[in-house]
């Protein structure tokens, strides 16, 4: 007996009872508390199985199956297999009534939904869940101390050292020195320590932790000393801020969020894991922009308490248009797209910060006079 | 109740009968529900898709099953969890207590990283035969066919002499037998495979599944020269080989599939080069077009081809099959390879 399909009419079924391959046909129905199997081998009795000893009643290609919950150790589950849709539906709203706790209702309605209501609970769910997860994860730096920031700058300041050749010019340090005391006060959380990176490229970048980078090139192409002055507020900004070890908590609660839900379920979802990657990334680049402006914000208020201006920063980026950026470490990806130009939005919010403040424009105060500067600043330059 | 040769000369297709809009569903329920639980819902996930893909596989007219829990899944990530923690405690004292005894022997403290080291990366090493045979007999265990479960009784001591063997017959033979050693798993699988109480046979020939190899070893030495000629050859040497895959990919499939039997009826594998050439691409395409969201829908066209190109003889005398429950497959094997996937993400991140 070799069938290729069920007959939905004719309330036919199989049974399996788990011992041989061989099932034996006959006829399904249902009772109050119990379904009836009676084989069309009249020599053979019937089966009577109670509701409750039903463990599944699932969908199958071309029917329907119902498997019987296992009692003893050695005993072994039955399989009956039907085609009939209308003792499907009548079986499955008893076995409702029978297992109705909150859960099983609940996780029977999102499976009965059509896809369209599926595709709309899992956007949501997905979209909470991610969105809880990627904050949450970054709001715990509250939490963490600033000790876990240095631990952070100092696993990767090594690496960071081997890639370039450090300067010593003794005239250069001291300026950039005072800057930088005059930029931190009593409320700072970090000590900085500056580096002077021997290089054409011009570019600062911050550690986590306090450790500044400034490269040559960037020294040497500044017009006054207040537009180093204006980058050093926003790398110590950033430090403040906790840039670095936020931008890796909101990546890692990121990636974890992703895990969860590519491939759900699913051997061998490779390609779509891969494409997850890189959209992460990109999402993450997304972030870091809002920690520019985050800590663009904090620099003109750390400006501001100086009383210099935040037009050497801004006639640096106009002629250079370029990005400050934060080392994040991790992602040479996000590196390579974080350098590229800086956008026309920025700009305008920084001239906006600009024009509400009153400064006299002047590192005098410190000891740095635009001669001075014009003096040193080539000091690391070969 | 079989009337055996039924129709002889005729073939039955194994058939995937599952649909890519059903896949969607249980992918979105799936995501949701794991997001919502915080990732402990992935082993209710698994066996959800698991059981879908069996019950919507038909073989003479009757679906497959998988019988795994999520609870049961769920349990054996918890066990391996603590197996794995208690190695790592196990290591990191060995190796802080091994640093403080060496000196006093007179020997070098760096030894005590080199024997960790070298520990962890032996048990890894064994770990994997042992996760190759614990898996696929769980998976086995698992899984039925008209409430007969199949079973593995491969046995993972001699899983790893065969693994030993044809590795450092591979690195003698510079890599020209390392294809070998997927054969023989490949012939130890199916000969260790069994629907009840009967056994699965395979009777590949090794030089006929060389003769299929061969063709990815020209391609590689086309590549390799290639490479050395001009850089444009050797991105179309590299194109056409992408293209010519489906080809190898779809003889390897027949290969295997038609060197199988059961209970002395023949399976016969029948995937052309094309098939196998249109699926892969056109699902490629389907992935990268939706941005991966449309993954259910290749799985499907996935399954589908792999069916359907694996067609059996007649059905066997099932009335001899008698049916067998292997009490001893475990979960924990399956939770193993997740939770050192999980430390492994963990240890990445810190
Ligand atoms: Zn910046």
């Amino acid at each position: 007996m070799s069938r290729t399909s069920f007959n939905p009419r004719d309330g036919e079924a199989i049974y399996y009872d788990g011992r041989s391959p061989v099932g034996s046909g006959g006829r399904l129905h249902l009772d109050a508390n119990a379904i009836f199997f009676s084989p069309l081998d009249k020599s053979k009795p019937t089966q009577q199985i109670p509701l409750a000893d039903i463990a599944e009643l699932s969908k199958i290609a071309g029917g329907f199956r119902i498997e019987t919950r296992k009692r003893g150790e050695d005993e072994v589950p039955v399989q009956i297999e039907f085609g009939d849709p209308v003792l499907f539906e009548r079986i499955q709203r008893a076995l409702d009534e029978l297992h109705s706790s909150c859960r099983k209702r609940f996780l029977r309605r999102l499976d009965r939904s059509s896809i369209v209501g599926k595709l709309a609970f899992a956007a949501a769910a997905i979209a909470i869940m991610g969105f809880t997860l990627v904050r949450g994860v970054e709001y715990s730096h509250h939490f963490l101390p600033v000790s876990v920031d240095e631990a952070l700058g100092q696993r990767v300041y090594p690496r960071v050292v081997k890639q370039f050749t450090v300067c010593t010019n003794k005239p250069l340090e001291d300026a950039l020195g005072s800057m930088l005391q005059s930029l931190t006060d009593s409320s700072d959380r970090f000590t900085h320590k500056l580096t002077i990176v021997q290089s054409p490229i011009q570019n600062a970048m911050a550690l986590p932790g306090g450790d500044i980078f400034v490269f040559s090139g960037l020294l040497a192409a500044s017009e006054s000393p207040e537009e180093i002055y204006g980058i050093l507020a926003h790398e110590v900004a950033h430090v403040e801020l906790r840039h670095s070890l936020r931008t890796f908590l909101r990546t890692s609660g990121l990636f974890f969020a992703s895990s969860l839900v590519v491939g759900a379920g699913f051997d061998g979802a490779e390609a779509v894991e891969l494409i997850a990657e890189f959209s992460n990334t990109l999402l993450a680049l997304k972030y870091s922009r809002g920690y520019e402006r985050e800590a663009d914000i904090l620099a003109a208020k750390k400006l501001n308490k100086q009383k210099v201006s935040l037009d050497g920063l801004i006639a640096f980026f106009k002629r250079n248009q370029i990005i400050l950026k934060k080392d994040s470490g991790w992602n040479t990806v996000l590196r390579f797209l974080s350098s590229h130009p800086m956008s026309s939005e920025r700009m305008e919010y920084l001239e906006k910060l600009s024009s509400g403040q009153k400064s006299e424009a002047s590192l005098k105060s410190i000891g740095i006079s635009a001669l001075h500067w014009d003096a040193i600043k080539r000091g690391c330059v070969n | 109740m079989v009337k055996e040769n039924e129709h002889p000369a005729s073939m039955t297709p194994v058939r995937f009968k599952g649909r890519g809009w059903d896949l969607m569903g249980i992918f979105a329920s799936n995501a949701a529900l794991t997001a919502l639980t915080l990732g402990i819902y992935t082993f209710w996930a698994k066996v959800r898709t698991g059981k879908y893909l069996c019950e919507h596989t038909e073989l003479f007219g009757s679906t497959f099953d998988y019988h795994a829990t999520g609870q049961e899944r769920f349990n054996g990530f918890l066990k391996a969890s603590g197996y794995i923690i208690a190695f790592v405690a196990v290591m990191a004292g060995t190796y802080y207590g091994l640093k403080e005894v060496i000196p006093l022997f007179g020997g070098d403290p760096a030894y005590a990283s080199w024997f960790v080291n070298i520990t962890v990366v032996v048990t890894f090493g064994l770990l994997a035969p042992l996760l190759a045979v614990g898996r696929r007999r769980y998976k086995m265990a698992r899984t039925s066919w008209r409430n007969v479960r199949f079973s593995y009784h491969g046995s993972t001591k001699e899983y790893c002499k065969m693994v030993f063997r044809s590795s450092l017959l591979a690195i003698v033979t510079l890599g020209l037998m390392w294809p070998a050693l997927w054969w023989r798993i490949r012939k130890y699988n199916i000969e260790h495979t069994a629907f009840g109480s009967e056994r699965f046979a395979f009777d590949g020939k090794l030089g006929d599944f060389y003769r299929i190899q061969a063709k990815n070893l020209v391609f590689w030495l086309a590549l390799a020269v290639s490479l050395f000629i001009h850089h444009i050859l050797f991105i179309a040497v590299l194109i056409a080989y992408l293209g010519y895959r489906s080809w190898i990919a779809a003889a390897l499939h027949n290969y295997y599939w038609s060197h199988t039997s059961f209970m002395g009826k023949r399976f016969q594998g029948a995937m052309t080069g094309f098939d196998h050439f249109t699926t892969t691409w056109a699902s490629a395409a389907l992935i990268v077009l939706t941005l991966g969201v449309g993954f259910p829908f290749a799985y499907a066209m996935r399954m589908r081809l792999i069916a359907d190109s694996t067609l059996v003889a007649e059905m066997p005398a099932l009335d001899t099959i008698v049916a067998s429950n292997d009490k001893g497959a475990s979960s924990v094997y399956e939770g193993l390879s997740e939770a050192s996937e999980a430390f492994d993400a963990l240890s990445e991140l810190l």
